[in-house]
């Protein structure tokens, strides 16, 4: 009997030890390629690479300005498919030669208008709540959007990701030289 | 039953490890991607606010003297509401006479003529002219600017030029202003003490921003603005256009 017993918490042990081995070694969250399993890859890439840089920018924005549409190719290198795609927006501040009033972040997210928005040729936009109330959607409110879920990409599939951006033509001069760096990550997931 | 219980106590184990494996597999399959570096930045140049839809401001009068005017933008007076001459004058936007948007307006040119007339390090116009000038982008002053024949403004899409004339701008019959390069006229700004003057059929680019009045003879034209802090704009068979962001 204390031969069973002592079977058993053998057992215990080593699924134990294989389980959290399993869990360590079937998440990854980076923006390396190559991630590989011994059942397959799910590894997704921007226009062929590992990540992309400035695919919106504008300096020197005048008041209606309109920034895009610029173009993320989202492609599914592995061998595994995605059946869900997530996309997460942040920003941070990123100014130019901004005048005594310096507006915050969020108050020039706030008047950059999101005009086009589309994954997958289909427009996210109606996704997006006005957080901030004012009445158009706009940087401020995809900080904070709920964009999960999004269909997947297959084994080899590639889909664009489309946006762009409308700098509302009513600011006023405490917003000159006011600016924001952005951060989009789309994480594909089985 | 000894040699059971051994085969029976395995099997249990490796179906819990196969089920719980297979659990973390399916959920922890996922990869990120980032872009980064994406920026937006707003110019370093005067904004008009609430004033950047209008392309006639005045404080007290918009005349249309004669013919047959074309203003592609809004229009508005503000404090008093008198508008004169439309038609035949012809606005393709809208007539605002002493309401809420044109006073709002007033407040944001105000704060514009401000910032344009105290930039600085600034550059002297010689003489006060800019006859067959080929500027780049900068901030150019004088004290009774004039203009006969070519100014021509060579930049990029994001450079800025603002001129300050201390008193009056004036610009001659048939003179006009060029922009070189990917230069538009959206950048181009002239901060009048006094009033401005467009002569008879010259093609005048970017925004005025008068203290006074404007006044544009005869087949005058205009990419760009006409705005008067404190007097009237007159206007006789022109053509004025708000410029492309």
């Amino acid at each position: 009997m204390k031969k069973i017993l002592g079977l058993c918490l053998v057992l215990i042990a080593v699924v134990g030890i294989i389980g959290v081995a399993t869990f360590a070694y079937f998440i990854d969250n980076d923006t390396s390629s190559g991630n590989s399993f011994v059942s397959g890859t799910l590894n997704l890439t921007i226009n062929d690479t590992g990540g992309v840089t400035r695919t919106l920018y504008a300096t020197g924005m005048s008041p209606g300005t309109t920034v895009g549409p610029s173009t993320i190719t989202l492609k599914n290198t592995g061998t595994v498919n995605g059946a869900t795609l997530d996309i997460v927006f942040s920003y941070a501040e990123s100014d130019g030669s901004p005048n005594v009033v310096n507006k915050t972040a969020d108050e020039v997210a706030a008047v950059m208008e999101v005009t086009n928005l589309d994954y997958g040729g289909s427009s996210l936009l109606s996704s997006v709540s006005d957080h901030n109330g004012n009445g158009y959607i706009d940087i401020f409110d995809l900080k904070y959007a709920s964009l999960t879920g999004l269909p997947g990409l297959d084994a080899g599939a590639s889909k664009n990701f489309d946006i762009s951006v409308r700098l509302k033509s009513a600011i006023g001069n405490d917003f000159q030289g006011d600016g924001i760096t952005i951060t989009m990550t789309f994480t594909l997931k089985q | 039953m000894k040699s059971k219980t051994w085969l029976i106590l395995p099997a249990i184990m490796m179906v819990i490890l196969l089920a719980y494996s297979g659990k973390v597999t399916n959920s922890s399959f996922n990869d990120a991607v980032t872009s980064t570096d994406n920026v937006l930045q707003v110019k370093d140049a005067p904004l008009f606010g609430a004033a950047d839809n209008f392309v006639v401001l005045a404080y007290s009068t918009v005349t249309n003297q004669a013919g047959v005017t074309t203003i592609t933008g809004d229009i508005g007076v503000s404090p008093l509401a008198s508008v004169v001459g439309f038609p035949p004058a012809i606005v393709n936007g809208t007539i605002h006479a002493a309401d809420a948007a044109a006073a709002q307006a007033q407040i944001d040119l105000a704060t514009a003529y401000t910032d344009a007339a105290g930039r600085t390090p600034f550059t002297t116009v010689t003489g006060d002219t800019l006859a067959g000038l080929n500027l780049p982008p900068g901030v150019y002053r004088g004290g009774a600017l004039s203009l006969t024949g070519t100014l021509t403004l060579t930049g990029n899409a994001t450079d800025v030029w603002i001129f300050q004339a201390a008193s009056t701008l004036d610009t001659s019959a048939g003179s006009h202003i060029i922009l070189g390069g990917t230069a538009k006229a959206a950048n181009v700004y002239w901060v009048v003490g006094s009033s401005a003057t467009l002569g008879a059929n010259s093609f005048f680019e970017g925004n005025i921003m008068a203290y006074a009045s404007i006044t544009l003879y005869s087949g005058a034209q205009v990419e760009g603005r006409v705005l008067a802090k404190t007097a009237a704009v007159t206007l006789d068979t022109n053509i004025i256009t708000k410029p492309s962001p």
